[in-house]
């Protein structure tokens, strides 16, 4: 069977994600350089607002899932 | 000769403020070691002090505050370094930057320019904080996962180590905390962290000389330093004409 491979458009990744925020635990603070620190329901709203804050998260989450298939870790 | 190292230490939000008290362990070591240690800590760490201090022949520049691809910034966000004006500056030196982005152009720009290493980030440093520790951010068991990694590197480089060594030792430590983190005994709460350690730690870079060391430098000769020896001689010889003259 021929691999299918579906193009994510940018409003799923943003869905994406967002539902992965959700899950982040309150109590906490996301520090970003000189844009400040966040609460999780502030980078929820930077996410779906699509600005510059929020196209950081969406960079990191994705390098993230991109290395969980090639291995976080140097050896995996 | 002595080993000096040149640290900037802005503090007037959460970030600088977390980055101030997590390098006050560094200087105390350094201290120890017999490291002369140039603090611009809070106002000190300005443009017109950096620029004068940086003058003294340090080995080991330790920059800490806010950065982009351009600069790196101190108190209240002026900026110290900055590409295309003063990389000059950091020639023969080592620097370390912990802020965000500033390996990016301006960490190539000061080895172009003779800087020996720059170790830092090519992108934004992000870090989680508790936000029960805000107020004591050494014991941010959370932070610690982010600012150990860094503390590492400065440890290594002022024992002695190669700036390779040092950035390999930060890397091993990143991976170190991410392995914990994703392990089966980790929390869900635990896992937050894992996509903001491995982005710093995919953007952590060591540009220039791998085999770069901390080494001791000469004194500057500087007219002040020897201004009480050169008064007391001209009172001596003052005084003795004034005997011959009686």
């Amino acid at each position: 069977m021929p691999i299918i491979k579906k193009k994510i458009s940018k409003t799923e990744i943003r869905s994406l994600v967002v539902e992965r925020l959700k899950t982040l635990s309150s109590g906490r603070r996301i520090s970003i350089g000189a844009d400040g620190d966040f609460s999780k329901e502030e980078l929820i709203n930077h996410v779906e607002k699509g600005d510059k804050i929020g196209d950081k998260i969406i960079k990191v989450q994705i390098n993230y899932l991109q290395s969980l298939k090639k291995g976080i870790l140097p050896n995996d | 000769m002595t080993k000096k190292l040149l640290i900037t230490r802005p503090d007037y939000e959460t970030t600088t403020n977390y980055l101030f008290k997590w390098s006050e362990k560094l200087i105390t070591e350094a201290n120890d070691m017999g490291i002369i240690v140039d603090d611009l800590k809070s106002n000190f760490a300005n443009r017109k002090e950096f620029d004068k201090k940086i003058k003294n022949n340090h080995g080991f520049v330790y920059l800490n505050g806010h950065g982009s691809p351009n600069i790196v910034t101190g108190q209240n966000g002026e900026t110290l370094l900055k590409f295309a004006d003063n990389e000059s500056c950091v020639k023969d030196k080592i620097v370390y930057a912990m802020s965000c982005s500033s390996a990016k152009r301006l960490g190539k720009s000061c080895v172009a320019s003779g800087g020996l290493s720059y170790l830092g980030y090519d992108e934004d440093f992000i870090f989680i904080i508790d936000e029960e520790k805000i107020n004591n951010p050494k014991e941010d068991t959370l932070a610690s996962y982010f600012l150990s990694p860094s503390n590492h590197l400065v440890e290594h480089l002022i024992s002695g180590k190669t700036t390779g060594e040092a950035f390999g030792v930060s890397q091993s430590v990143f991976n170190d905390c991410i392995k914990t983190l994703s392990s089966s005994e980790a929390s869900p709460a635990d896992r937050d962290l894992l996509p903001y350690l491995v982005w710093d730690r995919d953007h952590q870079v060591c540009l220039g000389k791998n085999d770069a060391v901390f080494k001791e430098t000469k004194d500057n000769f500087q007219l002040i330093n020897i201004l009480p020896y050169l008064l007391g001689f001209l009172f001596i010889i003052g005084l003795a004409l004034w005997f011959i003259i009686k």
